[in-house]
């Protein structure tokens, strides 16, 4: 992988994905391979922007099973949500920071951080 | 082109078995698959099977007898069973055995299941935040196809009300007690829109099916179904499928649509000429979104179709008339026979008190499973 110029996100966090030169299309996570639209095995790295508004969502509503779920704490339901980013993606992340009864498609929401899943938080200031 | 028919099906006790292996069941269905089709396992020329979580296929030669034929292991999550079904179908066309057995077993702990990110191809990291979970895909899919089609809460509540009456009507269901609407839509949220009662439960069972080349002579009383169509697919570029951290940008399809599209220009037929169809019943909103996936009506129409009973045994198009896996639970290597089972039974009129009346002859199978697998029959009595 080649490392393009990073997209010009200063807000916030920065989805650590992968581009195609061939296509255009931004992907994630960096575990893919080639990419999955014209099949090009040469692909860039890619610093996303990742805000965007929920494209759909749901709230985990039981703890899923350990193994692999590692829960930090005691488990509290969470919101699961597919975000749909300006490069016109949908990325999966977890949703923080609201009420799941005020959950909604079309929310703006803004990535917080991505070291290990993406996590997103309400958008500031933002209209909902 | 050599001709495929089922000249045999048979089904294990489905639903909570202590003591009872998966293995155990298997041989269960075997044995009464080889049974309807009058022939003894000496007479089974190659053999396909999976089962998710309870051993290898293949070991159960030294419970049915060891003849030494080919017996092919195959492992696609929900869709297990149609694509065992799909590699003797293609066996028999190529020739290589004229008498194929394909089965289809599983026995699941109580919960949900646990899949590894590691055997996806995935990243751990998603496993451990818990995003690693098949109900999370059929909730978030059904919530953006709600929302671009208009189908309300109150109708993910008719499914379940369907599919345990029908249940009710088949003495080998797990569960066999009608519920509601209002239950279903009252029992506690697992993920959001879908309640307890609007998803299956993973399960126990066994599911076996005997396929002869057509024109060889049947044992007296055997029925022959013809397999007119059977097609399995992965996933390609444009799709949501389950165990997605992406998803690519614009109008996004579905593997079940591409499979239900092959298998019906195999048979060289419609979804209008379908008399009675297995619809891959994960969930309500799973049976509601492949209505119009596999092509039975468009995308929204099942908010009016449902409210007017279109899919109950006596309706235009009766779905899942065993119960489907809302009713017999899911052992994942086995449902997709189950529904086989279940077609060729209505087309032999052998369905008893869930018999489509009016003689169907035309059928449909579909199962879909992680990580984007699809196989699809078409059956003709």
């Amino acid at each position: 992988m080649t490392a393009a110029p990073e997209k010009n996100r200063t807000d916030g966090a920065v989805l650590p994905a992968l581009r195609c030169p061939a296509c255009t299309l931004v992907i994630y996570p960096r575990t893919a391979s080639i990419c999955p639209r014209c099949s090009m095995k040469e692909l860039e790295t890619y610093g996303a922007a990742a805000d965007g508004r929920i494209w759909t969502y749901t709230v985990q509503r039981f703890p899923p099973k350990s193994p692999p779920y590692s829960p930090a704490g005691e488990f509290a339901p969470f919101v699961v949500a597919y975000v749909e980013t300006g490069d016109g993606i949908r990325i999966e992340g977890i949703l923080s920071g609201v009420d799941a009864a005020n959950v909604h498609i079309g929310m703006e929401v803004s990535l917080e951080s991505c070291t290990d899943v993406p996590r997103y938080v309400p958008a500031r200031g933002g209209t909902s | 082109m050599t001709g495929v028919d089922i000249i045999g099906v048979g089904l294990s006790r489905f639903g909570r078995q202590p003591g009872v292996s998966g293995r155990a069941m298997a041989v269960d269905s075997i044995v009464a698959a080889l049974a309807d089709a009058g022939l003894e396992w000496k007479d089974v020329q190659a053999a396909y099977g999976g089962s998710d979580s309870s051993g290898l296929a293949d070991t159960l030669v030294s419970d049915l007898g060891m003849t030494g034929i080919p017996f092919t292991n195959v492992k696609n999550g929900c869709a297990t069973g149609g694509s065992a079904l799909v590699a003797g179908y293609n066996a028999i066309r190529a020739g290589s055995a004229d008498t194929v057995l394909v089965v289809g077993f599983d026995k699941h702990p109580r919960g949900s299941f646990d899949p590894m990110p590691m055997d996806w191809g995935l990243p751990e990291e998603i496993g451990h935040a818990g995003l690693m979970v098949t109900t999370q895909f059929f909730a978030a899919k059904i919530q953006r196809y709600m929302y671009d089609h208009g189908i309300s809460t109150g109708t993910l509540g008719l499914v379940p009300e369907k599919s345990s009456y029908n249940g009710s009507l088949n003495p080998n269901a797990w569960r066999r007690d009608r519920l509601t609407p209002a239950q279903v839509l009252s029992s506690a949220m697992v993920s959001d829109p879908l309640t307890q009662y609007m998803f299956c439960s993973p399960g126990e069972g066994a599911a076996a099916v005997v396929l002869s080349r057509r024109g060889r002579s049947q044992a007296q009383g055997v029925i022959p179904v013809h397999v007119a169509g059977a097609v399995s697919s992965s996933r390609t570029y444009g799709t949501f499928e389950v165990f997605s951290p992406w998803l690519p940008p614009g109008d996004l399809s579905s593997v079940s649509t591409r499979t239900a599209g092959k298998a019906f220009e195999m048979a060289g037929i419609g979804p209008g000429d379908v008399q009675v169809a297995q619809l891959q019943d994960t969930d309500s909103g799973a049976e509601i979104m492949h209505m119009a996936e596999c092509g039975f009506c468009e995308d929204g129409d099942q908010e009016k179709l449902l409210a007017e009973r279109h899919t109950w045994i006596n309706g235009k198009l009766p779905v899942n008339t065993d119960g489907g896996c809302l009713a017999n639970g899911e052992p994942i290597g086995a449902s997709g026979l189950r529904q086989i089972h279940e077609i060729v039974t209505q087309l032999r009129g052998r369905g008893g008190a869930r018999q489509v009346p009016g003689n169907p002859r035309v059928g449909f199978t579909h199962v879909y499973g992680a990580p984007g697998v699809s196989a699809c029959t078409v059956l003709e009595a």
